[in-house]
């Protein structure tokens, strides 16, 4: 009967199958799978609690099969005489781990029990092993296996180690004894090694209390293994993602290591540092364990990976968290586990192809050939439907309009801008329907010139934008600034105020009568800015800008209550505002954004920055370049001189033509253009009625700087006045002809006002001379004197046009004379007195 | 050596018996090193020699724990030029005895000569420490500790190995704290540090946690 039973568990062994392929580490993978499918000896029901191969992978060609018995049968294999017997078996090992089931609140335990046959002959009469594990509990089956072996050749000069792998057999925290016996035996004598072990203690039971973590660490520690949650293989963003269980709290781990290997599972590919710390707590079934995370990215596709978990061996105090040997001892062996997992692939996604994309309505059709013979009947009566109607309404249309005589009416609008289309400057069809911008600046220093100039750079290169700026139109202004000033301003659709402290410095020094003027490297456009702005400010559409390194305190008053745009800060509302279109994101705008480099952006920033440092390297940078012109006769090339004061020897001298000039009336007080100026002074002097003169028509030269001339509004110009200067130009330019007096022509050079520019007509310049020399030792005399200012509206400033003086000023000086007054300056920063302050002051 | 009858003299006799016998405890504090009999080779001089009495062990024990400046340990590497001078003072546990010219992640030499030591060849790096005890025989043994856990990735690229120290048994004599009073011991010791493959373990799990998530709904 025994032996019945003992040959039904031999044949039912038998027939399980063999177990995959086995790894360099004994791999028990399929150790599950084996326990499903094979029957056991306690009966079909019960699955096998272990491996049924126990050959050593590395010596596949020597079998082992495992097969339980019962633990009395002695006669599976035939005995033997005495000394016939094997040798008993050489360095026995029990190795046993944890590992945490991917629900992880439950742990099991492995147990690979090993051994080797002594390199010897007496080896080869080995036929079997008997495996007997004996638990200490009495109360505890003994539980027997036999391990058949196949026959050895012994050819090799390396001996197989065999194997016995379970996961259920053996429980936490009981005590082993381990026996194995080499088989045939004889009658007397069984060759066998025994051990002892013990197993560790369950780690989802054992105590979680953190303070363990000061001692040395567990040795159960390096015998857990991880086990995974899930991992999900996204094949569009070419990333796995990776959930792991971690090691209970006793364990004392600090990180984890998160690894992708090859195929082979020997080569890191990826790999992640996840923290204890950063672990997530989930509570299960009564107990608390711990997730890790990681997101492995950027993965190929069609490439095998192992995922892998190791929790780091160190703390970072550098204590050995897996210990085999000593625990105590900090330089001893220390390994933890790497739990891994089989093979995981990223499948590229299949592209679509234009035969699959055609096979589908065919596929389509013979599943279902009424629904797309529906679909497209109703298709073909939509757009029936759709036709007729539209065919309809032309139809209703052209019976209509041809009732009517006419199918269409087309009328033509001109362009409202026909002064800027007829312009020869500008093209009748503009390919870029672009605004045009004119900037009005002052030309404070050459660093701030070279601001002004990379903004109208940057608006003209990056937006499109028509910009206008005098620097640019320089042939424009030597060829008539009159109109210069006029069309710039007429002819843009904005204008652009650049505020500074050189603006309103100048305007404030204007409304004075003391205008400034640059010292070092003068521009010939340096007063070009007096002369415009108030032009300028009539236009309609007026924007103040200024930049970053000039104080709000500058703002022109006038300007003080528009939006103040400030350069770079707010470019995108400027732009904004320039454009009519919002520039908030306009990558153009962006720096180092997603719109990259911009190089006159890039250029304004570097112009801005380089003016700022000269601001902070001479905070008082504008009062050390300019200064202020007093207010005199002008030298040779100003035909007016200051007029002398009534009984002075110098009147008496004059033609007496000049005495016969008669004021004009006073006009009308205008407010100034200057902001932020509380003195009254320019305001209550009285403003001398200025007549109109008119533009010169000689050319220019670039050099020769800016006479400033405008035409004063034509309610405050008087056509009387004009004939009078008419008629008076030719008695005026031969009064004006007089011999300088002895001792007085050095003092030509000494002027202020002059220019280097020389009048080309020597009965004018002689006059001019003259008159000039009066006028200044009368400005010396004037400068004695307080609180007055002796402005005279015969000088003239130096800088005129191509030396030669227009008629019209050499009369307004006169008629000044005659007056006999002291003119003072009385401007206030008007516009159709705009001449006054430049005439009497230069 | 000639070979010559075997010849034990009776003291000599009497000590193996009383080894053998193991029945005298505590006068010597004699062990037992093992189960099973002593294995006796009739050959061997320690059997046969009958010379100068106490003096033969007396020789054994200063041979071993002799100590100078350049020699001090009865184990030490063959390289014996690694290792440093040490002084009195010098004498401490877990003094280390040789310094190398490279860190963990050193890049790999272009040249290497057959001559050079070994332990600047090997793929795991370490260095020789001092283990002293002063109420040891021999007191200050040479042994290796580990400087890296892991092998040079520059040497071996991405490959999982670990560098682990191959420990050995030395029999010492252990002195009690006033050296009154002996036992033989088994010290443990470092003789090696070898790359080893990383351990591992297939992880528990069912296939259903592996999540494809694919591009389109398959059809």
């Amino acid at each position: 009967m025994r032996e019945a039973s003992s040959l039904v568990l031999l044949l039912l062994a038998a027939a399980a199958t063999v177990s995959a392929a086995p790894t360099g580490n004994f791999d028990n993978s399929s150790l599950a799978d084996e326990l499903e499918r094979s029957p056991t000896a306690a009966g079909a029901d019960a699955p096998l609690l272990f491996a049924p191969d126990c050959a050593d992978p590395h010596n596949d060609h020597v079998k082992c099969t495992v097969h339980e018995v019962l633990c009395d049968d002695v006669h599976a294999v035939p005995q033997v005489k005495k000394g016939d017997e094997p040798p008993e078996v050489h360095d026995l090992r029990v190795e046993s781990y944890t590992k945490a089931n991917s629900h992880g609140h439950e742990h099991q335990l492995h147990v690979d029990i090993s051994w080797q046959m002594p390199m010897s002959n007496d080896s080869l009469r080995l036929r079997a092993f008997l495996l007997e594990v004996v638990p200490d509990e009495p109360n505890r089956d003994t539980f027997c296996y036999l391990l058949k072996v196949s026959e050895n050749s012994g050819s090799d000069p390396w001996v197989p180690r065999f194997h016995f792998a379970t996961t259920s057999l053996f429980s936490f925290s009981s005590n082993y004894s381990i026996r194995v016996k080499s088989l045939p035996r004889s009658i007397n004598h069984a060759p066998m090694t025994q051990k002892r072990v013990t197993m560790m203690k369950d780690p989802g039971r054992a105590s979680n209390d953190t303070n363990q973590c000061e001692g040395p660490a567990s040795k159960a520690a390096a015998k857990w293994t991880a086990s995974f949650r899930r991992i999900f293989l996204n094949t569009m963003s070419r990333t796995i993602n990776v959930q792991f269980v971690a090691a209970p709290k006793q364990y004392c781990f600090e990180q984890y290591e998160v690894r992708l290997l090859n195929t082979e599972g020997m080569e890191l590919l990826h790999a992640h540092i996840v923290e204890a710390k950063d672990l997530k707590e989930s509570h299960e079934n009564g107990a608390i364990i711990y997730l890790g995370e990681h997101n492995f990215t950027d993965l190929e596709y069609d490439t095998d990976y192992i995922p892998s978990v190791l929790p780091v061996e160190s703390s970072s105090a550098g204590k050995c968290l897996c210990p085999i040997d000593d625990a105590s001892d900090p330089h001893g062996v220390c390994s933890c586990i790497a739990a891994d997992w089989k093979k995981i692939r990223l499948t590229a996604p299949p592209l679509p192809t234009a035969a699959a994309t055609t096979q589908q309505p065919s596929i389509a059709k013979e599943s279902d050939s009424t629904r797309p013979i529906l679909s497209l009947l109703g298709l073909v009566v939509l757009f029936l439907f759709l036709f007729l109607l539209v065919f309809c309404i032309l139809y209703y249309l052209l019976v209509k309009y041809r009732s009517r005589g006419k199918l269409v009416r087309t009328r033509f609008v001109t362009d409202t801008q026909t002064e800027y289309l007829i312009d020869p400057r500008h093209p009748v069809v503009s390919c870029n329907s672009s605004w045009s911008v004119l900037i009005v600046y002052a030309h404070d220093s050459t660093a701030h010139e070279a601001t002004v100039l990379a903004l109208a750079e940057f608006l003209r290169d990056s937006f499109n934008i028509k910009v206008h700026i005098d620097r640019w139109e320089q042939d424009e202004i030597e060829s008539n600034l009159h109109d210069y000033i006029n069309n710039a301003v007429l002819r843009v659709d904005k204008i652009l105020i650049i505020n500074s402290v050189g603006a309103y410095y100048r305007l404030q020094a204007r409304s004075r009568g003391e205008p400034l003027e640059r010292i070092a490297s003068p521009s010939p456009l340096d007063r070009l800015f007096e002369a415009q702005i108030d032009m300028a400010l009539q236009h309609a559409r007026v924007i103040s800008i200024r930049f970053s390194y000039t104080p709000s305190s500058s703002t022109l008053f006038s300007l003080s209550p528009l939006l103040q745009y400030s350069v770079p800060e707010n470019l995108p509302l400027l732009l904004s505002a320039l454009t009519e279109n919002s520039a908030r994101n306009d990558p153009r705008l962006m720096v180092g954004g997603a719109g990259g480099y911009d190089p006159g952006l890039d250029k304004l920033r570097a112009c801005i920055t380089r003016m700022q440092n000269a601001i902070d390297a001479d905070p008082e940078w504008f009062e050390n370049s300019h200064r202020r012109v007093p207010v005199r006769a002008v030298g040779p090339t100003a035909a007016i001189a200051t007029p002398p004061a009534a009984g002075s020897p110098a009147r008496a001298a004059l033609p007496q033509q000049q005495l016969l000039v008669q004021p004009k009336e006073e006009p009308a007080l205008l407010p100034p253009l200057d902001s932020g100026i509380a003195e009254s002074s320019f305001i209550t002097e009285e403003i001398e009625p200025e007549p109109a003169i008119s533009h010169p028509t000689a050319t220019v030269p670039a050099d020769s700087g800016v006479v400033v001339h405008t035409t004063p509004p034509e309610d405050t110009v008087e056509e009387e006045e004009e004939e009078e200067e008419e008629e008076q130009q030719a008695s005026t330019s031969h009064a004006a002809a007089a011999v300088p007096a002895k001792g007085e022509e050095d003092a030509v050079e000494d002027s202020a006002y002059h220019s280097g520019s020389h009048l080309h007509d020597e009965e004018e310049g002689e006059a001019i001379e003259m008159s000039r020399m009066e006028g200044k030792r009368r400005g010396t005399e004037v400068s004695d004197d307080s609180g007055k200012d002796e402005t005279s509206s015969e000088g003239e400033r130096t800088e005129d046009l191509s030396g030669r003086l227009p008629p019209q000023r050499i009369e307004h000086a006169l008629r000044a004379k005659a007056k006999g007054d002291e003119l003072e300056t009385g401007d206030s920063g008007l516009i159709s007195d705009f001449n006054s302050g430049l005439v009497e002051n230069y | 050596f000639q070979t010559t009858p075997l010849i034990i003299s009776p003291w000599r006799a009497l000590l193996v018996i009383i080894h053998l016998s193991g029945a005298v405890e505590g006068f010597y504090r004699i062990r037992r090193t093992g189960p099973g009999p002593d294995l006796i080779g009739p050959q061997e001089c320690y059997h046969r020699f009958s010379g100068d009495g106490a003096n033969f062990e007396r020789t054994l024990i200063n041979w071993l724990h002799r100590k100078n400046t350049t020699h001090y340990s009865p184990i030490t590497p063959s390289y014996h030029s690694a290792l440093l001078k040490l002084q009195v003072d010098s004498l401490r546990h877990g003094e280390q005895v040789t310094t190398s010219s490279s860190s963990c992640d050193a890049k790999k030499v272009d040249q290497v000569s057959p001559e050079t030591p070994l332990r600047e060849r090997a793929l795991c790096k370490f260095e020789y420490v001092l283990n002293y005890n002063p109420r040891r025989i021999p007191a200050a043994l040479t042994e290796v500790r580990c400087s890296c856990k892991r092998p040079n990735s520059k040497l071996v690229g991405r490959k999982i190995f670990e560098c682990e120290p191959l420990k050995y048994h030395v029999r010492v004599l252990m002195f009690d704290e006033n050296c009154l009073e002996y036992v033989e011991y088994t010290e443990t010791i470092a003789l090696g540090c070898i790359p080893v493959v990383q351990a591992n373990a297939m992880a528990d799990g069912q296939e259903d946690f592996i999540v494809p998530i694919s591009v389109a709904p398959q059809t």
